[in-house]
Order: C-alpha cells, then structure tokens, then sequence
C-alpha cells in the first residue's frame, strides 16, 4: 500500500509542480536563475505527514520593464524520463504609485514527452498573483524586502477525453495559492502554499490528503530560490 | 553563486538516473521461509472465522517450474482439494492481489473451498515471482508466466477447460483477463472468469490521480490494460466491486472494464459500502459466496 501511495504522489508532484515562478517581474534587462522543490502533504500510513519533492530549473530574463519571460526544466520529471518544460511570460498589470503592492499574471505553456513511447502533451496554465511589499530594511551592504502574495494557478486540459474513451471532465484544475519572498540583495528565497484542486474529491485515490478541505483538494509546499545576476 | 553551482550539478546527476514506476505496482513481501496459513500473524485480507477451516489433509503445497524472462524459477503454490480429484472436480485458479503472499490471502483461500459445500471446488492459489516463496521478481511478464504455469501444472493433473474457473481479485484481475483474452498464448482456457475489484489500466491510475489527461507512459512501462483485454474475452463475466473501494474507484475502474465486456454473458454484483478488501465481509460471507456459486452453476 505504502509503494501504491508513492505512485500517486510523484504523479501529483508533476501535475502540481513548483511554486509560482516569477510574482513579481524582473528589473528590465535583468538575468535571473530559478530552482524550486516542494511537494503535495500527505499522510502516509506508518510514516508520517511527508511532502514528496519535486524540483524544477529555471532561468527568467526582465524582456520589458514590465515583462519577465522564463523557462522551467522540471528534474524530477526527467529521473522518469518525462521531458517536461514551461515557457511562459509575467506581466504586470498594475503597481500602485509608491510601488509597493501589484497585480500579476503569467500565462505559460507546460510541455511533456516521454522517451518511451513518445507520448506528448501540452497543457496551458494561466497563474494570476496579487503582491505586497512591506518591511523592506538597509543592510550595509544590501537592501532586505519582504513580499507577500496570494493568487490563483490554473491549468486548462485540452483534451476531450481520458484513458478508454471515457469524458474529461476537469478542463480546469484551479490552485489557489499564498507565499512570501525573502529578498536578500540578490537572492530571492520563496515560501508557497497551493491549495490544489479544492473542489475536486480527494477519495478513492487511496492517497490521504492532509488538505485543509476535508475530501477534497490537497495543499502543497514549495520552496523556491532566485539568484540575480 | 558557488552554492547554486553545486545544486545545479547535484540535481543534473540525480536526473541523469533514470527511474521507472513499475516496482511500485507490486507490493510484494518474499521475506517469510514458509507459509503459516492459520498460524501466521501477519496481516491477512479477511478474518473467516473457524466454520470455514480446512483440514491439513485437504492442503497441498507444492511448487512448479516456469521460464521467464532468461530465468528458471520455482513458483510456490497452495491447492486446497483432493489432488486426485482434478481430473473430475471444477477448480478455480486464485490470482491474488498485490500484496504480500499467498498467507495474507490464505483466508481467501478458505472461503472459496467453502463454496457450495466443503470442498466442492478445488482451488489452486499461486504466488507471483517475487511474492512470498517463489523465486524471481515481480514483473508482468513474470506474472502471466506463472499463472500459465498453474494452468500447466493443472491440466497435467487432468483439468480440461470446461472445468476452469480463473477468479482475479485487484492485481490478479491481470493475469486473468490477460489469458482469458489470448486464448492462444496459454496452456489452457477458462470456461467462465471472475473478476474481484478489477483495474482498468494503468492509465486509469495515473489519470484518477492527476486529474488530467496524462499517459501511464510518463510513470510506467506496463502494459496491463485490463478495460482493453477484457473486450477480447469470450466466456461468462461475474463482476463483483465495493461502491465505496478506495483504492480502484467503482467508476474509474471496474465500472469500465465491465463495460467494455462484450461476451456472451455478465453479471454484475456492486456493494454498497464495500471497500476495496472487505466486500466478501461487508455482503456477508454467505451471501457473497452464493453470488459465486449462483454464477458458477448457471
């Protein structure tokens, strides 16, 4: 049972893969490399209460003042063989005029293929973020910032239907989500909670959520590190 | 910068072992040196209580040679019956679940040499290569082999086909539905299946657990594809599957495959409230024996 549960989780750690990647976008012009891991909480009968990581790389690069495209690599992924990339774009859409709050949205594609039987797919997910700046304090050698923020992760299913001919029913799987960046001169470190799928059941795939709603949904945790170059 | 460095060297290594998912599947237990039966104290799927004990004389433990995969190996069984009597009783072949031994489903065992009356039935039950005695590792091509050796073992005793029932629970539902639909692949045919809690595909699995439309190719190498065996079958279906089994969804999985049975009968028995192991305790251990037996004698 136990080896049955580690199946289901590392199919949830690429399916809910990583935090949101850039809330905020970059400086114009700036370079930035991203790398993640984190994982869907669990009970695991016996064990205990375990996230399953997954890790992803990224590099990210400040297009416009207001443009930040990116790409992620997804490593876990690759140890099954899945070649799994996101390409995506974030774009703010409105800062208040002391800029220390913001709205953000990143439209992205996730692309996978195994090496197998060279199965591909190619999902679109839509992330929108609100995001607070407080508590930003000089250091004698960087500036320390603080921002909080909470959004949504869609991923939009594209096709008609599943295994053996049977409806897709899930076009949308919706995460609501909350984080905090650290912003350490020029180091970022993230802090995220997603709140996966809170609609969707969570019985009868023997897995035991630890989620916050009941039967349904899972919440994972993920943590994510930037470095500006 | 450096400290990034290393982690990008360490996760690029990592990445470069290159895992599959397929051990996951089976979860098998070889650690035990001899069946228990009664007196083992390990997990067992039921608790059948003493009306339905067999005598030693009735048990025969034994085991059988296959070739599979390069490799010769000895594959252990459990045949409760009158040996002698194979040659004119109907037997059941057992294909067990997923985990551990032929001891944690030894209660099984018990119920259906109870079908009917004592012993009406023989009923050979196998571990898979890799599960408990028998040697060798757990893989599906392992796994149909060994049940073609049963089939082997058991037409060597004197069974004909018009007198085989292949009953699959879980796991098992693989093998049965794997010889049941290719007749030609294997020593003998069943005259009528059973199929206890079946999965459709691994893709089935993966797909309930992302929500998306993701192929089992992303996790696995299996090929058991039971919503697609099953339409190949010929010979009468009983399907039995707890309405609340929360390890292979009612709908997903067995819902499906017994759909896409296309045979010359089915019967369908869904059990409020059962699970994915307790159905036979949940209907009452008579009455789930009766649906069988009703099933066998028609």
């Amino acid at each position: 049972m136990v080896k049955y549960l580690f199946i289901i989780l590392l199919i949830l750690e690429i399916t809910g893969c990583a935090p949101s990647h850039f809330v905020k976008p970059l400086e114009h012009k700036q370079h930035a490399i991203t790398g993640s891991f984190g994982g869907v909480l669990t009970k695991v009968p016996g064990v205990a209460t375990i996230p399953i990581p997954n890790t992803s790389l990224g590099y990210g690069y400040g297009l416009k003042p207001k443009t930040t495209i990116y790409g992620n690599w997804y490593t876990t992924a690759a140890i099954f063989g899945v070649f799994q990339l996101d390409v995506g774009a974030t774009q703010g859409l409105w800062q208040n005029s002391k800029k220390t709050m913001g709205v953000s949205i990143s439209p992205s594609f996730n692309f996978m293929v195994d090496v197998y039987e060279k199965n591909t797919r190619l999902w679109p997910q839509l992330d929108a973020n609100y995001y607070l700046d407080y508590f930003s304090k000089e250091k004698k050698d960087r500036l320390n910032k603080n921002h909080f923020y909470v959004g949504i992760s869609n991923w939009f299913e594209l096709q008609g239907t599943k295994a053996h001919a049977q409806k897709q029913t899930n076009h949308i799987i919706f995460s609501p989500q909350i984080g905090h960046i650290f912003e350490r001169g020029k180091w970022n470190y993230t802090l995220e909670v997603k709140f996966m799928a809170p609609y969707a059941s969570n019985q009868n795939i023997v897995v035991d959520y630890v989620s916050p709603f009941g039967k349904y949904g899972g919440m994972g945790t993920f943590f994510g590190i930037t470095y500006k170059l | 910068m450096k400290n990034f460095i290393y982690f990008l060297v360490i996760i690029t290594l990592v990445s470069a072992c290159r895992k599959r998912l397929d051990d996951f599947l089976f979860n098998n237990d070889n650690s035990i040196t001899a069946y228990e039966l009664d007196n083992y104290t390990g997990r067992t799927t039921l608790d059948v209580g003493s009306e339905y004990h067999v005598e030693d004389s009735m048990i025969s433990v034994f085991q059988f040679p296959i070739s599979s995969e390069g490799e010769n190996l000895n594959i252990s069984a459990i045949y409760v019956g009158e040996l002698s009597q194979i040659a004119s009783d109907t037997v059941i072949l057992y294909c067990h679940g997923t985990a551990d031994h032929n001891d944690f489903y030894w209660p099984r065992q018990k119920l259906y040499a109870s079908l009917g009356s004592k012993h009406r039935f023989g009923v050979l039950m196998i571990d898979y290569p890799g599960y408990g005695l028998s040697e060798g590792k757990p893989t599906e091509q392992n796994m149909y082999e060994a049940t073609n050796g049963a089939l082997k073992w058991l037409k060597s005793q004197g069974l004909t086909n018009d007198r085989l029932i292949l009953f699959g629970f879980s796991l098992g539902t693989a093998p049965t539905c794997e010889v049941a639909g290719n007749a030609t692949n294997f020593e003998m045919q069943p005259s009528k299946i059973i199929l206890e809690a079946p999965f459709a595909s691994a893709e089935v699995l993966v797909q309930d657990a992302a929500l998306l439309a993701m192929p089992g190719s992303y996790f696995v190498n299996v090929k058991i594809d039971n919503a697609e065996e099953i339409k190949k079958v010929n010979v009468p279906l009983l399907w039995i599957h707890g309405e609340a089994d929360s390890f292979l969804s009612i709908h997903t999985h067995g819902e499906v495959v017994y759909t896409n049975y296309q045979g010359p009968s089915k019967t369908a028995v869904r059990v409020p409230g059962g699970d994915h192991e307790d159905t036979p305790f949940i209907m009452g251990y008579s009455n789930y024996l009766a649906e069988i037996l009703q099933f066998i004698e028609q």
